[in-house]
């Protein structure tokens, strides 16, 4: 039956529910037998087209609350992940990331201008760090070009655009490694224009979103400490009342991340699928 | 009948409309609508799950042909199915029988003073 605008596009809402399950083509293609026998049914009563879709759909169920249930069934036993559970495991993880970043980069910018400006006070190993941090960046550049490719950019004018980002971030890196704030801004930057045109591209593999979260995580956390360094009458130094301050909202940004994630996870866990939006 | 209470029992339904023969999922909801004359009113999509996870416990099989150009999954009722169908219905009738022992013997509800 050709022209069934209203049943492919809830075929299609409901494909992204169940985005990335083994069985996912087989409970479509059920979903879809379904549908259109409705349809033909409704057609036979003297439903007009369009009428005769929307009922068949209206039976059915919404699409969030088939597929939590379609899943539910697969795991029996088992939480299923929610949009709203993801969506708190992300926040969840960048928050985490965005306290560890503004530690580490805090570390880092203090550390490596010492080593470059006053190397008789460095000690050995922020000197083998600085040398690892160049690599690191060197290979993210490299990593960026592969990214690129992979997703068919890199003749592309986004992607050349967002090469440059990545390289030149990291050659800032290399060269003014306490300009955190700058380089990393530069690098993120560059990921995020090469994956934002491939959000639903399957072959953008995890490694390449985590990388782009840890990316914004220590973005945000450079802010935090561009902010912090601004404010401070002198450079560098870091007391151990800050220390403490940062370690304890490392743990209390963990721990409510923990809990917004268990709670959403308690919520797909009522057999009301109503409860999913 | 609420939609809760119906899914307590969704899986002894399905399997006695699959008692009759083979049946695909559209079909096998229309058979719950029509032998319940329309009391059964679940959104449709919720019985796919059930005949899942009964096809998984073993008691339903499932194979796959083409029909008018779409991919069509008919369940059979295995003899684990038929097994657990005639339980179950016992089950049902014991839990039927005593309600209405109880209700009876009660008699009208609430009570008048």
């Amino acid at each position: 039956m050709a022209g069934l605008r209203l049943i492919d596009d809830y075929l299609a809402a409901l494909a992204a529910e169940l985005r990335g399950h083994p069985t996912a083509d087989d409970a479509i293609d059920e979903a879809a037998d379904h549908l259109h026998s409705a349809v033909e049914r409704h057609l036979d009563r003297g439903a007009s087209f369009q009428d005769a879709q929307r009922r068949a759909i209206a039976s059915f169920g919404g699409p969030a609350a088939i597929g939590h249930e379609v899943l539910s069934a697969q795991h029996e036993g088992a939480r299923v992940p929610t949009r709203l559970s993801i969506t708190c495991g992300r926040i969840g993880l960048v928050a985490v990331l965005a306290a560890a970043g503004a530690v580490t980069s805090f570390e880092v910018s203090r550390r490596y201008y010492e080593v470059l400006f006053r190397p008789e006070e460095a000690r050995p190993w922020e000197t083998i760090g600085y040398v690892l941090l160049a690599v690191s960046l060197i290979a993210v550049a490299a990593f960026g070009l592969g990214l690129a490719e992979r997703l068919g950019q890199r003749g592309t004018g986004r992607g050349q655009a967002a090469f440059t980002l990545v390289a030149v971030g990291a050659g800032i890196g290399i060269v003014v490694p306490w300009a955190v704030p700058a380089w990393a801004t530069l690098v993120v930057a560059g990921f995020a224009v090469l994956l934002s045109d491939a959000r639903h591209r399957a072959e953008v593999g995890w490694h390449a979103w985590l990388g782009l979260i840890g990316g914004v995580g220590l973005l945000t956390g450079t802010a935090w400490t561009f902010i912090h360094e601004a404010l401070r009458p002198t450079y560098p130094g870091t007391a151990v009342g800050e220390r403490l301050l940062l370690g304890g909202f490392l743990l209390i940004t963990l721990a409510t991340s923990l809990g917004a994630a268990r709670l959403a996870g308690e919520r797909a866990a009522l057999p009301e699928a109503a409860v999913l939006d | 009948m609420s939609q809760q209470a119906l899914k307590g029992h969704l899986d002894m339904l399905v399997l006695a409309v699959l008692a009759d023969g083979p049946k695909h999922g559209y079909a096998v909801i229309d058979a719950l609508r029509d032998r319940s004359d329309e009391a059964f009113d679940l959104p449709e999509g919720t019985v796919y799950p059930a005949l899942h996870r009964l096809e998984r416990a073993g008691l339903l099989r499932s194979e796959w042909s083409e029909v008018q150009g779409r991919r069509r999954r008919t369940y059979h009722l295995t003899d684990a199915g038929t097994t657990g169908l005639a339980t179950r219905a016992a089950e049902w009738q014991r839990f039927v029988a005593s309600v209405g022992d109880v209700i009876g013997r009660s008699g009208p509800w609430p009570a008048s003073a």
